[in-house]
């Protein structure tokens, strides 16, 4: 399982940390209007963000 | 998946303990990324992997005696060394992804590498990969 933090969220980006190890950890800046290649890893950030309205399901931010 | 210590990586170790020998470069690794989808062997040599480039990506030096040594009773001794981020500025060459890490000693020679546990693809500025390195060593079964 993967650990997921929500480091910073702003009117412009948010920067997220996946511990997908121990030992191992990968950090993500998205900004407004851009997207990623998700992995399943990812599933629990769209889900945090979209229940703040922060992004929607096609992983966009909003 | 655990890191592989490479037959040169071993014959470093006896080098070092045995002989007191070290590479002639110095005893400083570099820790490097690597963006070829392999899985690390014994056998493997610092050609079997192809470093990243591009993107901010720089390779990492790690200075002996720098390393924290845990006693391990009953358990694997350690050797691990502070983490070491990676601040990407974007893409790399090629939009490449990074499947794993390797160290090299100051001869250019592969010591140990690691797959790892998700693959990362550096796509925006300001994205990050954070590693400590941890060697561990215990009994096994003579070859």
């Amino acid at each position: 399982m993967f650990k997921l933090t929500v480091v910073e969220i702003t009117p412009e980006t948010v920067k997220f940390s996946i511990e997908t190890a121990p030992g191992q950890s990968q950090t993500r800046v998205l900004g407004v209007g851009t997207s990623i290649d998700l992995q399943p890893s990812d599933q629990r950030l769209i889900d945090h963000l979209s229940s703040k309205g922060h992004m929607d399901h096609k992983t966009v931010l909003t | 998946m655990g890191m592989m210590v490479q037959d040169k990586g071993c014959k470093n170790v006896l080098d070092a303990w045995l002989n007191n020998s070290r590479p002639a470069g110095g005893n400083s690794l570099s820790l490097r990324l690597f963006t070829n989808n392999i899985t690390p062997a014994r056998g493997d040599t610092t050609a079997t992997y192809t470093e990243a480039a591009g993107g901010g990506y720089a390779a990492k030096s790690l200075a002996a005696g720098s390393w924290t040594n845990t006693l391990g009773v009953g358990v694997p001794s350690d050797g691990s060394y502070a983490q070491q981020t990676w601040t990407f500025t974007g893409a790399l060459t090629g939009n490449a992804i990074i499947y794993g890490y390797h160290l090299v000693d100051a001869d250019g020679f592969i010591v140990c590498s690691e797959k790892l546990a998700a693959s990362f693809q550096p796509q925006a500025n300001g994205d990050q990969l954070s590693i400590t390195p941890k060697i561990q060593m215990s009994q096994g079964t003579p070859a």
